[in-house]
């Protein structure tokens, strides 16, 4: 059957079966593999999008039900040209590792703060609750959303990758030591 | 004065970029033209005949290609090898585990039969059509009852213990004769699922004019999976490339070679399309390896000081229904970490690894050592108790004192420094140790609880060469400075969010004094990277790292011969 919808302001047009999952439509036709399968269950949240700006977990929708609608993917949250605060955020505030769940967990932190701009730790966490991660254990996710939220409260400039790289020290964030760690090796080869 | 800026500095990951836009490439995000997909029909049953298999609907599915059972693989192609098993135990049983079953199956989720068809909604549909007849058999999954008789998991063994591993060290019947009180306690770990976010994932392809096998698979250990792909498909080596590309977490258990893997490379071969199976979490929790699932008695003498003078231990580790790659290495760890951070001369022990109908238990955050820690640490408190004592000060009592490093324990491993007494007392001090306890006893004068729990913790990590690993504890690392000057760092670790693209940069551009920016760190394709074992019980720095500072002292000796005669 025909599907139109919009996806990161772009038109999208597809014939596909009516059992078609929204991710698959995202992932496998229109080619956006930002979005990702983790559970196939609803559970884990990995495949996070926005419909009509409101956050759905797209592995438990059908495509044809976002047809003449809205989607937003991590692709149309932000670009390595101008990084979502909240992409930003999760960078600096090594809220990642193995990134697998990151980008839905983003998806819905974006929406979390449309609804609440000043979220406490408490409230994050349970805005977050339908997204699961298995390497950080949370802490730096809770940090990086309260980073996201300041800055956005704050209207703080959007960011590109490039203007973040070369990745040295953040200058808020000088090395623990101050003057760096002498290597003892070299040192002593030098007096 | 020489000064390091990078190493130790906070700098932002370098692999980040990517992984927070949606621009990274994860298995399932290869496109290939022609991409063919395979769904696994599994067993319902923890222990059954094939009666029949019959794939022959699936087959006249429109969009199926293929459609194979065990036999057609085992039978009619020839393929006889078993997936591999890594140990260095004698008299370990190694019955046959075939990549599709064969006559029997022995565990719920083993794959009966695989279908591939044109998109991966048919080859699900298609799965369905496959005819399967089981007669159940007695299925066992208690490993406590397997070790006593029958029924068994594999009838021709005869029996469910895998192997028997005794050890003694010191004199621990002295030790017990002689001990103020005795304390019995079994401790159970249960069994976990490993659960990455990422399932298992992999899609192979047959360049038919090259004669070469690629497969990307979400893995720990691209070169290790490349050489057993090799054995178990009668491949030559050199015309086999794996690829891990960026991989969604592993804990351990993307540290295998699983049957999947073999299947949907054979198939690549012979229908010279690309093949992919990305797993369901359904099929993720049945057929993915599982974690811990040990039973271990315990039995300690102690003085009345509290000082334990000897161990008994009974370890019985739940191997499941087959070998997979580190199975039966997993329950030994445990003993060779039994004495933890205390002085313990005399142990008796016995590690007995049993079949039973459960998906293979294998190596899965710390393998094995943190149940070790789990039985010493409630050793420590069930002694306390028992005595009537403090458990710091039951801890204090058997600590291996700092004036004894280098110590070797009497499970045989050698610790080169520690102060573990001086660490204990810091954390009592930041939590404010007397003061809960006196908390305690004030809440308790109002029929309130508050627990307090303490534990310690040491642990063979790395696995560099040395007595837990004797095999393949080293890695590699090339560096090459390009003609413009840019670094290349190829590493024979395979990172899957440790991120080592930052730390191993960091490294480079200190030692070699260059931009971070002009370094560019390679890892997980056999084709760029030079052999490499893998990233796995916290190594990728410890010994990958090592490697590379080899590498670096190479190239800088190089560089200082040429700058020398310039």
């Amino acid at each position: 059957m025909q599907i139109d919808l919009t996806v990161n302001g772009k038109r999208a047009s597809l014939d596909a079966e009516p059992r078609l999952l929204l991710v698959h439509a995202l992932r496998d036709v229109i080619g956006l593999t930002g979005t990702h399968v983790g559970c196939d269950t609803s559970s884990c949240g990995a495949c996070t999008v926005l419909l009509d700006g409101v956050s759905v977990k797209s592995c438990t929708v059908f495509a044809v039900q976002a047809s003449g609608h809205e989607v937003t993917t991590i692709e149309g949250i932000g670009t390595a040209d101008e990084l979502h605060p909240m992409q930003e955020a999760f960078w600096s505030s090594h809220g990642l590792q193995c990134g697998y769940c990151t980008t839905g967990m983003i998806v819905s932190a974006v929406d979390l703060l449309k609804r609440n701009p000043d979220p406490s730790d408490e409230q994050i966490r349970a805005g977050l609750e339908g997204n699961l991660c298995r390497c950080t254990g949370y802490e730096n996710i809770v940090k990086s959303v309260r980073v996201a939220a300041k800055a956005m409260r704050e209207h703080a400039p959007l960011h590109s990758v490039r203007d973040l790289m070369p990745i040295h020290p953040p200058a808020e964030e000088p090395p623990p030591s101050g003057e760096g760690i002498i290597i003892p090796a070299l040192e002593k080869a030098l007096t | 004065m020489a000064f390091t800026t990078m190493v130790g500095a906070r700098i932002r990951r370098r692999e980040d970029p990517r992984l927070i836009t949606g621009r990274a490439t994860y298995v399932d995000d290869v496109k290939q033209v022609g991409t063919v997909y395979a769904a696994f029909v599994r067993s319902p049953y923890g222990h059954a005949k094939l009666l029949k298999v019959d794939v022959n609907a699936a087959k006249a599915h429109p969009a199926v290609l293929a459609a194979y059972t065990g036999d057609d693989l085992h039978h009619a192609h020839g393929l006889k090898s078993s997936l591999p098993v890594a140990h260095k135990m004698a008299d370990l049983k190694t019955p046959p585990h075939f990549i599709l079953a064969v006559d029997e199956v022995r565990v719920v989720g083993e794959a009966v039969a695989v279908v591939v068809a044109d998109s991966p909604y048919a080859a699900k549909d298609a799965a369905e059509l496959v005819e399967v007849e089981y007669e159940q058999l007695p299925a066992v999954v208690d490993p406590l009852k397997a070790m006593e008789g029958p029924p068994y998991v594999h009838s021709s063994l005869g029996t469910n213990v895998a192997f028997r591993l005794p050890f003694a060290a010191g004199d621990t019947d002295a030790a017990f004769a002689a001990a103020d009180e005795i304390i019995k306690q079994r401790i159970v770990n249960q069994r976990v699922a490993p659960v990455p976010i990422e399932p298992r994932s992999m899609v192979a392809n047959w360049d038919a004019g090259m004669q070469q096998l690629t497969l990307y698979s979400a893995t720990q250990i691209p070169h290790l999976l490349r050489t057993q792909l090799a054995v178990v498909l009668g491949m030559s080596e050199n015309h086999i490339r794996t690829i891990a590309p960026e991989v969604g977490g592993g804990f351990g258990a993307k540290l295998n070679v699983y049957a999947e893997e073999v299947v949907i490379s054979w198939i690549a071969t012979q229908l010279e399309r690309p093949v992919k199976y990305i797993e369901t979490r359904s099929e993720c929790f049945q057929a993915m390896i599982h974690g811990r699932d040990q039973v271990d008695d315990l039995e300690i003498a102690c003085k009345r000081d509290g000082t334990i003078t000897g161990l008994k231990l009974r370890i019985v580790g739940n191997l499941g229904a087959y070998h997979q790659l580190l199975t039966p290495v997993v329950p030994t760890l445990t003993l060779l970490m039994a004495p933890g951070c205390y002085q313990i001369a005399n142990i008796q022990a016995e590690v007995i690894g049993v079949f039973t109908n459960t998906m293979s238990t294998d190596a899965y955050r710390g393998a094995g050592r943190p149940e070790a820690t789990f039985f010493i640490e409630r050793a420590m408190d069930l002694v306390a108790q028992r005595l009537k004592l403090d458990p710091v000060d039951v801890r204090r009592k058997n600590f291996i004192p700092n004036t004894a490093f280098p110590h070797t324990t009497s499970t045989g491993l050698t610790y080169d420094s520690g102060d573990y007494e001086t660490t204990m007392d810091k954390a009592l001090k930041i939590v404010d140790y007397a003061g809960l306890r006196k908390r305690q006893a004030e809440l308790r004068k109002e029929g309130r609880y508050l627990g307090i729990g303490l534990s310690t913790y040491v642990e063979v990590c790395g696995m560099g060469p040395s007595a837990a690993m004797p095999a393949a504890g080293w890695d590699s690392a090339t560096i090459r400075v390009e003609p413009t000057g840019s670094i290349t760092v190829l590493t024979g670790v395979s990172p899957h969010g440790q991120g080592q693209e930052t730390t191993f940069a960091q490294i480079v551009a200190d030692e070699l004094g260059v931009p971070i920016d002009s370094i560019n760190v390679i890892h997980g394709d056999t084709d760029k990277v030079q052999y490499g074992v893998g990233t796995f019980g916290s190594r990728g720095t410890a010994v990958g790292g090592a490697a590379l500072k080899l590498a670096i002292d190479t190239i800088q000796a190089k560089a200082i011969k040429i700058a020398a005669h310039a």
